[in-house]
């Protein structure tokens, strides 16, 4: 009885820590904005439209602070706000969706150029580079779900289960997702070293 | 598993190895395989590399202000909102004296038939005799045509029975 009254006490304490976080959107964005930007852009693969979703996201977010029950993360809970946004976005513009993505496409050709410079040799340094490009462009191969699932895993470092949770899949969709990813990039990795 | 045919990881065995525990067959086979092994920690520092990269990217990018959106997108709802209300009122000021206009007029014939059988058997009655003493009033005044021009009817019994005899 303790025991469960303890726990529920924790609970709702870290609910209200969560809520409080939601409640200052300032430190909320800055907090957050880059992961949730992050996760959108390189599953769309449309920066400005990434930008809008993002903005929509923390909205969303802000507004509905008070539907935040403290069963995940706030990472988590903006992270499936995100999720739910793409999928709306590509069930609703599907064709406008692919085509605007086609038109302005990722512009971050140069984006093993972010790569922190703490490697030991410029060989190395570039043998990252080049195989950020790779993964990059084996990404951009995949479909959306694909992509979404495989960043969840890789970015967000998720569980399967909370990755089916988050994006409404069920457990063996996701690992069909995964192993379709990761086999993709192996692949473009250049299989057997 | 080594086999004759792959004898390296098997993308099912990779995929196994890169999401959860590797297997027993799979672990067996990494403990005797550079190659497998370098591929495995190659693909997780490409990913891992790529992640940074993106961050990095991400945290370049410059956020913008929610709280201002909020607030432009308050405005805008209570813009919104002022116009169904204004919209609203036009309505409102427009039908409200035509629905008045239309309540006040009389009873039109369509009106007086539909209230008709809602008239009570008093009302009836006395509208009965009230119909009943105006046709005895004109009764008298309106003689017969008969007695007017003085001509008798000819199916009358006295006038068949007058022809008939000499």
């Amino acid at each position: 009885m303790q025991i469960a009254l303890n726990a529920s006490m924790i609970h709702l304490g870290s609910q209200v820590a969560a809520i409080s976080e939601l409640d200052d959107i300032d430190s909320l964005v800055a907090a957050y904005w880059p992961r949730v930007l992050r996760f959108v852009t390189f599953s769309i693969g449309d920066a400005d439209l990434a930008q809008t979703i993002t903005q929509d996201c923390f909205l969303k977010a802000y507004n509905g602070r008070a539907s935040f029950r403290g069963e995940c993360s706030v990472n988590t809970w903006l992270i499936s706000i995100a999720n739910n946004l793409i999928r709306d976005q590509v069930r609703r513009k599907k064709f406008q969706f692919w085509r605007k993505a086609g038109a302005t496409s990722l512009d971050v050709t140069e984006l093993a150029s972010f790569l922190p410079s703490d490697e030991s040799s410029a060989e190395t340094r570039l043998l990252a580079r080049e195989r950020t490009e790779q993964v990059r462009a084996a990404l951009n191969t995949l479909s959306v779900n694909q992509r979404r699932v495989f960043l969840l895993k890789f970015f967000e470092g998720m569980d399967i289960t909370d990755i089916a949770e988050v994006t409404g899949m069920n457990v063996n969709t996701v690992k069909t997702h995964l192993h379709r990813g990761i086999s993709t990039i192996r692949a473009t990795l250049g299989g057997k070293l | 598993m080594r086999t004759a045919v792959n004898p390296h990881l098997t993308d099912d065995q990779f995929t196994e190895c890169m999401l959860m525990e590797p297997s027993e067959a799979s672990r067996h086979h990494l403990a005797s395989c550079e190659l497998c092994r370098a591929e495995l920690a190659a693909f997780g520092s490409s990913v891992n590399d790529f992640g940074k990269a993106a961050a990095a990217w991400s945290e370049s990018m410059p956020s913008v202000s929610i709280r201002a959106l909020a607030k432009t997108n308050a405005r805008r709802t209570g813009f919104v909102t002022a116009g169904w209300a204004l919209t609203a009122a036009v309505l409102l000021a427009i039908g409200l004296p035509q629905w008045q206009h239309r309540r006040a007029m009389p009873a039109t014939d369509e009106t007086a038939e539909i209230a008709a059988p809602q008239d009570s058997a008093s009302q009836i009655a006395q509208d009965d005799k009230l119909m009943q003493s105006v046709y005895v009033a004109l009764a008298p005044q309106d003689p017969s045509p008969f007695q007017e021009y003085q001509l008798t009817d000819g199916h009358s019994p006295r006038r068949a029975s007058g022809s008939r005899t000499p």
